[in-house]
């Protein structure tokens, strides 16, 4: 295997995979989303495009591919027309630091199923998933219109306070692993045989409620609900530029439900492994596993949304500040006297 | 591998882009950006230092510098906005007596 | 050799970034460019393998200076633009300092080598920062800490809005 193509040509096909790994998800969640939402809501939802209603995204596609795209006079060119790239950026740069599986060996080569790998990947993933304020702040300011402008406010302070439970629970998780690589934490879950999600259950809801809010979905979506706020941040974008804000947001989900799995799931390891009966789910190889439990937890997001209302907005912020960050405080505070006392 | 030369070099210039942006402009929120850039140049000497003598106190300081940054950021920005509830201008020029 | 591309492309880029941020008009024209310059240059701090810090740039100052920048902009609404009244002489003089300076600098570094690296115990990774953070250093980051607890308090204080009743 010549430097060039293990250097260069891998890394390629690595990024290539990356970038369309979520959009494949982003597919799916499209679909998922619309038919459970009405299913669970009692009606039928897209039915009509294909088998049950599979290639209903493709005609979202087309249709959002030949809408107009109109942009107001007043509105900063640059500025709004960067904004959807900055959003779709921030949500796909992550993605490569998620790792995907245990390494496969190809004769003498072994194909590591991330991109990057670093000790310290998770505090990267948390930062470039804070870098997604950008384009929302960036699009809100530049459509110069109230709705969108009051819209974006609310979406980054809302993200910015959620970024601190988030932190703090991604904190414990690192603690009990020693380690902020998520190829170790998901070794050390293999090697203690418990996942992190049953040693420590509340750090998983309060970092649940926090990853919902931060990707601005339901029951917190208030800077984008549409009986409140028109659209939000993203009222003023049509055609493909809409798309582009819809996608991200898919992405995003995608990212923290890859997250969630990797930190307090076991990643890519199958469940039971201490029960000889079930030991044919070994056979099974770990990148079905991740994709099981990611879609678990997409259809966890979708399901959220069907059943709860929204929050209103101070509500949401007091909830952050009054009761998840002191949480996770003395959640942390818990885990370390455990740990120490160990 | 890299040159530790090319590492000064380059966070020199970004330093001295930062400091003719603090010199040149008079826009008081985009001096202090040119402000970030100044810290942003010596934070990259200092990485670059930290590998090239092979040791982590260059990105202990680094971190200690963005710490300072943040700060520095936090508190001027509150001035900014007192001084501007009560001038109504950010020029700079006009920021040239103590009364009031 | 792959890491010396890596670093020349995110060097450059930060340079261009930079160069923009000081010459917009617009405040958050610049502020975008500054977002741009912040990103570069942890991607150059990824180049020479200090993640850890280049992780942090992007968390603190990406995700929080730029956005406290873009806050400022956008609630003393910023859409003035201060002329810029400076003729072109004082100009050329505030830039050719910092120039010359910049140049002073880098003939110094050009002749006067630089010591190669002591292959010493101490490696540059993220452990031994670690290590070093909570033995050596111990008092600064406890004092970063109070710091950043000062600021906030201090922060809040100096920029609220002024009550009818407030003691001062």
């Amino acid at each position: 295997m010549t430097p060039f193509v293990a250097d260069v040509l891998i890394p390629v096909g690595k990024i290539v995979a990356v970038i369309l790994y979520p959009m494949i998800m982003v597919v799916v969640m499209i679909w998922l989303e619309r038919r459970v939402v009405a299913l669970m809501q009692g009606r039928l939802g897209p039915n009509r495009v294909g088998f049950q209603g599979v290639l209903q995204p493709v005609a979202d596609a087309v249709k959002l591919f030949f809408k107009e795209d109109i942009m107001q006079r007043q509105a900063d060119a640059f500025l709004f027309n960067i904004s959807p790239v900055l959003v779709m950026f921030s949500s796909l740069l992550a993605f490569c630091f998620v790792p995907l599986g245990e390494p496969i060996r190809i004769g003498t080569y072994t194909l590591t199923l991330w991109i990057a790998e670093s000790p310290v990947g998770l505090l990267i993933i948390l930062g470039l998933s804070s870098i997604s304020v950008f384009g929302v702040i960036f699009g809100g300011w530049a459509s110069n219109s109230k709705y969108p402008l009051m819209g974006a406010l609310r979406s980054v302070v809302q993200v910015l306070s959620y970024e601190i439970p988030t932190g703090l629970t991604v904190l414990t998780v690192a603690f009990v692993a020693r380690s902020m690589d998520l190829v170790e934490i998901v070794r050390r879950q293999e090697a203690s045989g418990t996942w992190y999600g049953f040693l420590m259950p509340v750090s998983f809801i309060v970092f649940w409620i926090s990853a919902v809010a931060e990707t601005n979905r339901a029951p917190f979506d208030l800077p984008e609900a549409e009986s409140e706020l028109v659209a939000g941040y993203h009222t003023e974008y049509s055609g493909m530029k809409f798309a582009f804000f819809y996608m991200a947001e898919y992405a995003h989900m995608v990212l923290v439900s890859s997250l969630v799995v990797i930190l307090f799931f076991g990643g890519w390891l199958p469940p039971f492994p201490s029960v000889k009966a079930l030991a044919f789910l070994h056979a099974v190889p770990g990148f079905v596993w991740y994709l099981v439990k990611i879609m678990f937890f997409l259809y966890l997001y979708v399901w959220i949304r069907a059943t709860l209302p929204r929050y209103r907005f101070d509500a949401l912020i007091r909830l952050v500040w009054k009761w998840l960050i002191p949480l996770a405080l003395v959640n942390f505070l818990v885990v370390a006297l455990v740990r120490v006392l160990r | 591998m890299i040159p530790i030369e090319a590492v000064i070099g380059f966070g020199l210039i970004i330093f001295t882009i930062g400091l003719a942006g603090v010199l040149v402009r008079k826009n008081l929120v985009i001096m202090l950006m040119s402000l970030e850039l100044l810290l942003n140049g010596v934070n990259i000497i200092l990485a670059g230092l930290g590998r090239h003598l092979n040791s982590p106190r260059g990105s202990i300081f680094a971190l200690f510098v963005i710490i300072n940054a943040v700060s520095e950021a936090a508190v001027g920005f509150a001035l900014v906005l007192a001084y501007f509830r009560h001038r109504k201008s950010y020029d700079t020029d006009s920021l040239n007596d103590l009364k009031g | 050799m792959i890491t010396l591309a890596v670093f020349i492309f995110f060097a450059v880029l930060a340079v261009v970034a930079a160069l923009l941020v000081v010459v917009q008009k617009n405040a958050m024209h610049s502020v975008l460019y500054l977002a741009f310059t912040v990103l570069a240059t942890a991607g150059v701090f990824f180049a020479l393998q200090a993640e850890y810090l280049g992780a942090i740039q992007i968390l603190v100052y990406g995700g929080g200076i730029v956005v406290l920048y873009i806050f400022v902009i956008i609630i003393v609404n910023l859409k003035e633009i201060v002329p810029e009244r400076r003729g072109l002489v004082p100009k050329l003089f505030l830039v050719g300092v910092p120039v010359l300076l910049c140049a002073e600098v880098v003939t110094l570094v050009m002749r006067t080598g630089f010591p190669s690296a002591p292959s010493g115990p101490e490696g540059s990774g993220f452990r031994e920062m670690a290590e070093m953070l909570f033995a050596s250093y111990l008092l600064p980051f406890e004092a970063a800490s109070i710091l950043l607890l000062a600021v906030l308090i201090g922060a809040i204080v100096v920029a609220r809005r002024r009550h009818i009743d407030d003691p001062d």
